[in-house]
């Protein structure tokens, strides 16, 4: 690479004194500054450092078509090494480069990427000692690079023999710790990512390069976006982070293009950059290729802008589009430079945070110049039915201070032109509330009904916003039926963590949230007066009575709580029914045969029952054991039973009965069998011999 | 013959047969390399200054090397393992205890149990012993009784089974059916000050799960050894990467001697005889 090494600005000197030179002294210090101290990141340097002289020397030689070799380390062979094929050196090269700091073979052409002369000793920053194998025209020279003991690098010959191996040059040096192989795996995938010409990769069995994941390539030729928001300066193979000191001053709006992940491939000699290679050197030159690389970016992003915006002929539209990509750091200064070469009636260019200005008109020219009048109101993302009223703004006209309107090009800004002759405000919300996304809607009306509303007009002046729909073909709220989800109903709630101690009820009545009333379910009710239920029974025993009943569709029935001013609403509903008027018909309808076959419920559980009922097919079909035991079996397990709740019920809701009469008439048949079969009566053990009573029930009936 | 050398701090450079050696601390035989320098023995230099020479050797056909990877009669060997044999080797260990382990590993039925005990090995950092076992620890009650029932006697010179189908080998369930041990990590989690440290041998092949929990350090087996109980501190238990029993107190003398007495075969067995 070519330095520029011209003194911009020699000195002229007149009559001055003795002009003494400054020298820098050959210490220890000094070298370990310049190959080491050098470098924040060591290993990384080393691997990028060696590389590039690869590279050189490939590029030198013309054998860029095969690659160069990095051997990583790893347990069997703890050590790195880079080997190229390029053109190898000789005794003399060899010690002059490396026994030179600032000694560079590369700086009279731009197609090498080295010119400091610092490279090639950067294996100083981690280790004293490394080995050089020098390969040229079948020769081979071994030397060994090696800190003194005075700590100033030096160089031994070591072996010089004759050899068929291919010109080039072997780095090579152990690797201190083991913990250090990952780091030389990790710091090479992060070196080679930009090499145009990857290495051939030894020591490591599944390495694997680096690759960027790319948004868009080649956006003009040799500037790439990537996946990440960092920018960075590739030259001769090596990526430099690119961090302009005062990018906005240095420049301007273009300095928002590097927060877009921007990787711009510059010529060697392009930049400047630090002698550790690690970042630019923002030198003029060095801001100046940046600049002209981003000035010749925004101008193709610019013509896409122009491209796209000038395709949207309606300039809400056309705003819309451009406000979106406004916030975007890789569109911005486009948009921008868009919007001031054209004027663009939407744009504010003073607004540093903002892209869009709103179109103002006062409320006095509405209703002057066009007969109209606006009502406004938002509706809220995530919200059905809600609705806020917007109000006109004070704002300057002219700097005269006026009630006004503000309009913002937006999707979702809404004109609603009253056609109808009433309602188009509640239409309007009604409409849009339906829709649970942000509204802004302008509702139009004439401001004297007896003119006509200039609506056109007055939309033609704020540029046609293109969202402008009639009242009319806007959806209209049906009256419904009495809706009983908006009627405040308490639902009665059984408390099952009854506690007798804090005097709590069992029962509550509690306001019904999220309970969704549709228009076919059955709803049971009763009316209540002052929060007190209007119930022939306490509700809380009615409750527990329901939910110990044994039937089925009683048990389980919710009942609400509805107030007297909701009355009306409840007796419009026919699936809306009173709770006690349900009972009535539901206990009418319970049979003696019904009562009968739930009082089996009561019975079962005997003894004598359980010995014989896995056998009673062994007994005579006559038999009466069999004959009860099967109308026992007949019987449906009732979950939660309590006759007395039964029983209760049947007496408040017309059907008195006394359940413990067929409970005792079953009981009575039980014991007239059990009497037949009298040594049962003495067996209470579960372990019986259930062949033995068998055998036994069958001599009974047999000798009856 | 002679060969240009330079040895400055921990590197060393050397030029063999036309080719450059550099080495550090890193190589596997750095010491015997540094020490057959000094000596002039540049035989064994030759025979050492190879990585993967030395490996083979070792190895004595059991091992093979493709690219950097380790392998043990055509099977990849864990790093675990081979991280394990290299540090035997630079300990002056014969291979015979890798080969009897590996042949007792390969005896185990479960693959997963295998794959698992890689991660305990490597975590627990404990040793094997000759006949290819390895040693872990145990936490008894006073009475050699073991903690959880209370029925099993640990005492040394005990060897307690179980069927080992009998053994949970989910190694998601962490606490459940078999024997129990543990690497030093584990100790401090498991019953009180009040209870012994055993040292147990292990056949891998008995082993059956390693729970997921505390990070790999205590395993499940069917079947194990007493070896020994621990009266000092049990991270000062185990020196070395090959061992009889527990080194500490009386035995570290027995232990120091047994090393030594495996160093000196192992570098007569490479020629040198006059060594450090």
């Amino acid at each position: 690479m070519i330095l520029n090494s011209t003194v911009e600005n020699p000195a002229i000197l007149s009559n001055v004194g003795q002009v003494g030179e400054f020298r820098i002294r050959n210490s220890a210090k000094a070298f370990n500054i310049l190959s080491s101290g050098l470098y924040a990141n060591k290993i990384r340097a080393i691997i990028r450092e060696l590389s590039c002289n690869a590279v050189d020397s490939h590029v030198a030689a013309g054998t860029t078509d095969t690659p160069f070799e990095v051997h990583l380390p790893n347990q069997l062979e703890p050590y790195f090494a880079v080997r190229d094929f390029g053109t190898g050196l000789n005794h003399e090269q060899v010690t002059n480069i490396y026994t030179t700091y600032f000694e560079s073979t590369k700086t009279t052409s731009n197609e090498f990427i080295g010119a400091l002369g610092l490279g090639s000793k950067s294996p100083f920053s981690y280790t004293d000692n490394f080995t050089v194998t020098a390969i040229q025209g079948g020769v081979k020279r071994i030397y060994s690079a090696f800190i003194n003991e005075e700590g100033v690098p030096s160089i031994a010959l070591m072996d010089t023999a004759g050899t068929a191996e291919r010109n080039g040059v072997e780095v090579k040096f152990s690797v201190n710790d083991q913990w250090d192989y990952s780091k030389f795996r990790d710091e090479a995938r992060s070196v080679f990512t930009y090499f145009r010409n990857r290495p051939a990769i030894t020591g490591m069995n599944n390495f694997q390069f680096n690759d960027v994941e790319y948004v868009e390539r080649d956006i003009i030729p040799g500037v790439h976006q990537a996946r990440s928001r960092r920018s960075m300066a590739v030259m001769g193979n090596i990526a430099y982070p690119v961090e302009v000191p005062n990018a906005e001053s240095n420049l301007g709006d273009l300095a928002r293009l590097l927060n877009c992940g921007l990787e711009m491939h510059f010529d060697i000699g392009e930049l400047d950059f630090q002698a550790s290679r690690e970042g630019l050197s923002y030198i003029p030159s060095t801001i100046d290729s940046i600049r002209t690389k981003l000035v010749a970016l925004n101008a193709k992003l610019a013509d896409h802008v122009v491209e796209r915006a000038n395709a949207k002929t309606n300039l809400w539209e056309r705003a819309i589009y451009l406000a979106g990509i406004a916030s975007n750091d890789l569109w911005s200064a486009a948009v921008r430079k868009y919007a001031a070469d054209t004027d663009f009636v939407f744009a504010d260019p003073t607004n540093r945070y903002g892209f869009l200005k709103s179109i103002q008109v006062a409320e006095e020219d509405l209703r002057t110049q066009y007969n109209l009048v606006i009502r406004a109101f938002s509706t809220r993302q995530g919200y059905a039915n809600k609705t806020k009223n917007i109000k006109a703004d004070g704002l300057y006209f002219d700097d005269q201070y006026k009630q006004g309107w503000a309009f913002m090009p937006s999707n979702n800004v809404v004109f609603v032109k009253n056609d109808t002759k009433t309602g188009a405000a509640n239409r309007a919300k009604f409409h849009y509330g339906q829709i649970k996304q942000e509204h802004r809607v302008y509702v139009l009306e004439a401001w004297d009904r007896k003119r006509p509303a200039l609506f056109d007009q007055f939309l033609a002046a704020i540029h046609n916003p293109p969202s402008a729909v009639f009242a009319s073909s806007l959806s209209q709220q049906e009256r419904e039926r009495a809706n009983m989800n908006k009627v405040g109903v308490l639902r009665l709630n059984y408390n099952d963590s009854y506690d007798a101690r804090r005097r709590s009820r069992t029962v509550s009545w509690d306001r019904d949230h999220g309970t969704v009333f549709t228009a076919t379910d059955t709803y049971y009710y009763l009316p209540l007066s002052n929060f007190e239920a209007e119930c022939r029974m306490d509700v809380e025993q009615l409750k527990t009575s329901l939910m110990k009943s044994g039937l089925d569709d009683v048990s389980k029935i919710t009942i609400y709580g509805v107030r007297k001013s909701h009355f009306k609403e409840v007796s419009e509903n026919p699936n809306w029914v009173n709770v006690e008027q349900f009972l009535e018909q539901r206990m009418a309808k319970i049979s003696d045969a019904d009562l009968e076959q739930m009082a089996l419920n009561l019975v079962d559980g005997h003894e004598v029952f359980s010995y014989t009922r896995d056998n009673k097919d062994k007994l005579n079909p006559n038999s009466p054991m069999r004959q009860l035991i099967e109308r026992v079996a007949k019987k449906t397990a009732i979950k939660d039973f309590d006759p007395v709740s039964l029983e209760r019920l049947l007496n408040k809701y017309g059907r008195p009965t006394k359940i413990e009469q067929f409970v005792t008439s079953i009981q009575k048949e039980c014991d007239s069998v059990l009497n037949r079969y009298p040594l049962l009566k003495s067996m209470n053990s579960y372990r019986v011999d259930r062949d033995a009573v068998t055998q036994y029930i069958n001599l009974i009936d047999n000798n009856q | 013959m002679s060969y240009p050398y330079i040895i400055q701090g921990k590197n060393i450079v050397v030029v063999i047969d036309n080719q450059p050696h550099t080495i550090s601390s890193t190589h596997i035989a750095y010491e015997r390399v540094k020490a057959a320098i000094r000596s002039n023995d540049w035989d064994t230099v030759k025979d050492i200054i190879d990585p993967k020479k030395v490996v083979l050797n070792y190895g004595a056909g059991h091992v093979s090397i493709q690219g950097e990877t380790l392998y043990w009669k055509e099977r990849e060997l864990h790093n675990t393992l081979s991280v394990r044999m290299i540090r035997m080797y630079q300990e002056g260990f014969p291979i015979e205890p890798m080969v009897a382990f590996m042949e007792n590993l390969m005896q185990n039925p479960s693959k997963r149990a295998v794959d698992e005990l890689y991660g305990f090995l490597e975590k627990g950092n404990l040793p094997i012993t000759p006949d290819g076992h390895f040693l872990a620890y145990k936490k008894v009650r006073r009475d050699y009784k073991d903690i959880h029932s209370g029925t099993m006697d640990n005492s040394v010179g005990q060897t307690v089974e179980m069927d080992r189908n009998q053994v949970d080998d989910n190694k998601d369930q962490t606490c459940s059916s078999g024997l129990h041990f543990c690497s030093l990590g584990y100790l401090d989690h498991f019953g009180g000050s009040e209870s012994r440290v055993m040292v147990l041998k292990i056949n891998p092949r008995d082993v059956v799960s390693i729970p997921s929990d505390y990070n790999d350090a205590k395993g499940r087996a069917c079947r194990y050894e007493v070896i020994d109980e621990i009266g000092g501190e049990p991270e000062e238990a185990f020196v070395a990467p090959v061992q009889e029993t527990q080194a500490n107190g009386v035995d570290a003398e027995v232990i120091r001697v047994a090393v030594e007495a495996a160093v000196k075969a192992a570098l007569a067995a490479h020629g040198v005889t006059n060594s450090q």
